[in-house]
């Protein structure tokens, strides 16, 4: 009882953090474009005579971004 | 890569006697360059044919490149010097052909024939073909470089005058620079070399084509259903949208040819919408050089396939047939059918839906993927940085699409804010992804140095996104693109000082390219793909650029498929679902107040009380005001109306296409379009807050566009006028360009080379009390040259204009002095003599009543460029109607 049954393999090399994937490191260079993108766009939503023609694009722009990054982190991988 | 050179055929299988004596000529040319060892290793000239054209492509388009990143250096040399109040050292012919010629030679010169030259060798390369029809290719590069020659203009001129380089900017909407319906005539080799552009990019698809379809029916039976590569979709998507985006533009030029010579009826609007079919086709066009670069070099780089295969597929298909219907989002200001425009909208939002597809595609491609299987050499960070790019440029796509929006921005700067996202970091970057990766196999030869190559990449994407900053800035606050006169203000001079850093920094990054390249041809290590897969070969060529320790096995890994396509298309389909209920939501949201933004084809229905009635008519470069109502009275780029009046505006323009533009940030702008042979209706409320308002022309109309600035003067309610405290405090209600404020005893107006007091058109608003009001001004003889108005060019003698004013006792016959604005008829002459040159001339009044009163030279002076008769057909004609000495002189009770 206890024994093993098989002999035990030697653990698989490590393969890197997953947060310096390049999956990773693309996600990072895509939020800060999207960041920037958005900071573009808050100036004219930020002037109250030309925010009301900002509005629902700049809403739409920020849900999409927010979409791709869980849709993206929720997805299986390309295996 | 093989060729069929060296094989003896039979008679009847031998090339045709003319491509017979051209392959002899070829090669006898190229047998003696070979023997010089700098020709022959940085053309490669021992290599294949497809090779040297190739490389020669490269190397052309890098220099139409350099070349055009000069011309951008230059103007902005011009903006600074305007911003620093120093001198400029280019007439203003020579900075706007700077400006367009720069678009050309980066978009056709560089981007288009290096797209073409990558596309091509791709092509071969990935799908192993022969190389054929080479003097097929052949004429088609000599075509693209030719064209680029032809819109230069006429380059044989001697004396040599660049003032004659057509000055339309890239993209000429009509009739600007047509012979005889417009002002400013530009050389017919212009239009010619968009023909020739033409007939290169046709013969290049069918090269193209020829390859495809021949590769195609080798293919054997069995093996059609297996699928065209992903990256392959998009370079065939790249070939239709070719052939749909130049065959509008032969259209258009074919027109503009014939109204040029032969007096064709010209409908502007309808050749403007034909333009554009093509206008944004090629940035699309020239889009794909990333999405494609991307789609090959990921998967190769993850040693997977692309995440969906199909949704690729779908986002092919919908680029090829989105992108020829959006043109018109370049017109939204005119008077177009409100249904076009939010068509168009919509349209526009539409083709979001394949880049969102690729980016998500492209961004799970790599899931799954560990880090130590991952090698970050140059390709691979130029990738990341063109996968961002396309990211953020792209989503600046929607602001501009959006018509309400438009209004506030556009023809701003921000327009290049995003576009210069797009073409730096996306397509440049995606280009030079493509060529790190290929140039080894192209060459023979290894890159010569890794190091070089970051630098490379550094320099680009700070400098490029510095580029976009400052425009970003500049846009947001008004400030106008192709304008290099400018409000003088602090904050505009610190952004374009940015702007003029990020130039240099982006442009000499390029250096460390060229330096590694010649490194590379000459002193590089021989690269050989032999016994290597077409993906091992890219990998091999791009590990010489990465560090050694992060350097990874490049040998291919069999790929077993674990998820299952049902579920990795599931998560695709949720995405695409989400941006389509996005799309819908805001097209929902925009309808009405697109439908109520564009120029409606017809006037309001009704008007609110006491709306004052303007018609204007645009001429190069500025309008004729005719009002009625509260105001009655006609003026010259004068609008006069009460504070907080509703203001109906009825326009017409001949010549070219203007802008009314009015940047207010307190109140909504006042932003159309109006275009010849059409009339534009506006109506808008004034500022309630009494003052005097600038109103720029925003579409480039000719080189004297920069001094086509409006006064919106807005008078108080009631018989006593105010100071203007109020309007200072309230910023002008936010119009960056508004004239500044000085009291009138100690403003010391000074003309400058433009021709315009203090750097400002118009003129500093002068205020004082009402009694006893004086200013001063002067006109220094210094300040007549070839960029000042006031006399016109005779002569190719550069003391030409000066040496006229001296020989007319230091006079001009322009009358300069004082008008009252009298609402009830127009403008009184209050004093008015001759303008004196070089002298300081005090204008005194004893008794001077409040009210507003138009100061300087009023009336548009007739300017004409032709230098010993130089103007004609071959080189064009400039000439225009100008204002620029003149102002409000603001007197309170």
């Amino acid at each position: 009882m206890g024994e093993l049954l098989r002999p035990v393999e030697a653990p698989p090399p490590p393969s890197g953090s997953v947060w310096a994937s390049p999956f990773a490191i693309f996600g990072y260079a895509m939020i800060v474009a999207s960041a920037y993108a958005v900071f573009e766009m808050s100036y004219y939503a930020g002037v109250p005579a030309l925010s009301g023609a900002t509005l629902g694009t700049v809403a739409g722009v920020v849900i999409a971004i927010i979409a791709f990054l869980v849709l993206g982190v929720r997805a299986p991988e390309n295996d | 890569m093989t060729t069929e050179e060296g094989v003896t055929a039979p008679v009847f299988e031998r090339p045709p006697a003319l491509i017979q004596f051209l392959d002899q000529t070829e090669e006898a040319i190229r047998s003696r360059l070979a023997k010089l060892r700098l020709f022959e290793r940085i053309f490669l000239l021992q290599r294949d044919w497809m090779t040297r054209i190739t490389m020669l492509m490269i190397i052309l388009s890098l220099f139409w490149g350099a070349v055009g990143a000069f011309d951008a250096f230059g103007f902005q040399t011009q903006v600074v010097a305007w911003v620093e109040f120093t001198s400029l050292h280019l007439s203003n012919q020579e900075i706007y052909s700077s400006v367009t010629l720069h678009g050309i030679r980066m978009l056709f010169g560089f981007a288009q024939q290096l797209e073409m030259a990558i596309f091509g060798l791709l092509l071969i390369n990935a799908l192993g073909l022969v190389a054929r029809h080479k003097w097929r290719l052949y004429v088609s590069v000599a075509l693209i470089n030719l064209s680029i020659l032809l819109m230069q203009g006429p380059i044989y001129l001697v004396p040599f005058n660049d003032n004659y380089f057509p000055a339309l900017g890239w993209y000429f909407l009509s009739p600007l620079g047509i012979n005889n319906a417009s002002l400013y005539v530009a050389s017919p080799l212009w239009y010619l070399g968009w023909i020739a552009l033409c007939a290169s990019s046709f013969l290049w698809t069918w090269w193209m084509v020829s390859h495809l379809l021949r590769w195609w029916r080798s293919r054997p039976a069995d093996s059609r259903a297996h699928r065209v590569p992903v990256f392959l979709l998009f370079t065939i998507a790249t070939l239709i949208l070719v052939i749909v985006s130049y065959a509008p533009l032969v259209v258009s030029t074919v027109w503009d040819i014939g109204t040029y010579f032969w007096n064709w009826p010209m409908n502007a609007l309808a050749n403007e919408v034909i333009f554009w079919l093509f206008g944004h086709g090629i940035v699309y066009i020239l889009f794909l050089i990333p999405i494609t670069g991307l789609y090959l070099l990921l998967p190769i780089f993850a040693r997977r396939p692309v995440y969906s295969y199909r949704w690729g597929f779908v986002a092919a298909i919908m680029f090829v047939l989105l992108t020829p219907m959006l043109g018109i989002h370049h017109l939204y200001l005119t008077p177009l059918p409100g249904w076009s425009v939010f068509l168009t909208m919509a349209l526009s939002f539409a083709i979001i839906i394949p880049s969102a597809i690729t980016f998500f595609s492209l961004w799970l491609t790599l899931k799954g993927v560990r880090s130590s299987q991952w090698e970050w050499n140059i390709v691979a960070l130029f990738a990341l940085v063109a996968f961002a790019g396309s990211i953020l440029g792209g989503l600046s796509g929607p602001v501009n699409a959006t018509v309400p929006w438009d209004v506030d921005l556009h023809n701003s700067l921000f327009v290049l804010s995003h576009f210069h996202a797009i073409t730096i970091l996306a397509i440049v970057t995606g280009g030079y992804a493509l060529i790190y990766a290929f140039f080894p196999i192209l060459s023979g030869r290894n890159w010569y140095s890794a190091w070089l190559a970051r630098a490379h990449l550094v320099f680009t994407v700070v400098g490029g996104a510095g580029v976009v900053v400052a425009f970003d800035e500049l846009g947001s606050i008004g400030i106008l693109r192709r304008s290099f006169i400018i409000p003088t203000l602090p904050v505009v001079t610190f952004d374009q000082l940015l702007l003029y850093g990020a130039m240099i920094v982006v442009i000499g990054g390029q250096l460390f390219f060229v330096a590694n390249g010649f490194l590379t041809v000459f002193r590089g290590s021989i690269f050989s793909a032999s016994g290597l897969s077409f993906d091992e070969a890219i990998r091999r060529a791009a590990q010489g650029t990465a560090a050694r320790k992060s350097r990874v096995p490049i040998g291919d890994i069999p790929f077993v498929r674990k998820v299952p396509r049902a579920r990795r298309e599931r998560i695709e389909r949720i995405w695409v679902t989400t941006v389509v209920i996005l799309i819908t939501a805001i097209l929902a949201f925009y309808a009405p107040s697109a439908f109520g933004t564009s120029n409606a084809i017809g006037a309001p229905s009704s008007y609110p009380a006491g709306t004052e009635f303007v018609t204007m008519h645009g001429v190069q470069y500025y309008w004729t005001v005719r009002e009625t109502g509260n105001v009655s009275g006609t003026f010259n780029n004068v609008l006069v109306v009460d504070a907080g009046q509703w203001v109906s505006i009825n326009a017409t323009t001949a010549g070219a296409t203007q802008e009314f533009y009015a940047p207010f940030r307190s109140q909504p702008v006042v932003a159309f379009q109006v275009v010849p042979g059409t009339t534009s209706y506006d109506l808008f409320r004034a500022p309630t807050i009494p003052g005097v308002y600038a109103v720029p022309d925003g579409e480039y109309d000719g080189p004297w566009f920069g001094q086509d600035v409006a006064a919106l003067v807005v008078l108080p309610v009631g018989s006593s006028y105010p100071t203007l405290a109020a309007f200072e405090a309230n910023g002008g209600a936010g119009d960056i360009y508004d004239p500044p404020v000085m009291a009138a005893a100690t403003a010391d107006l000074v003309g400058n080379q433009a021709g315009v007091f203090d750097y400002r058109v118009p003129g500093p608003t002068l205020s004082a009390s009402a009694g006893a009001v004086s200013f001063s001004w002067e006109v220094p003889l210094s300040s007549i040259g070839i960029n000042n108005y006031l006399v016109n060019v005779t002569s190719n003698n550069p003391n030409q204009q000066q040496q006229y004013v001296i020989d007319h006792n230091d006079t001009l016959p322009f009358e300069f002095g004082v008008w009252e604005i009298d609402p009830s008829v127009g403008l009184v002459p209050v004093t008015s003599a001759p303008v004196r040159i070089n002298s300081v001339v005090t204008e005194s009044f004893a008794n001077l009543p409040a009210g507003a009163y138009l100061y300087g030279i009023t009336s548009p002076i007739h300017y004409s460029y032709d230098p010993d008769g130089s103007s004609g057909i071959t080189t064009g004609s400039q000439q225009g109607f100008v204002m620029g000495l003149w102002g409000v002189l603001w007197v309170n009770s």
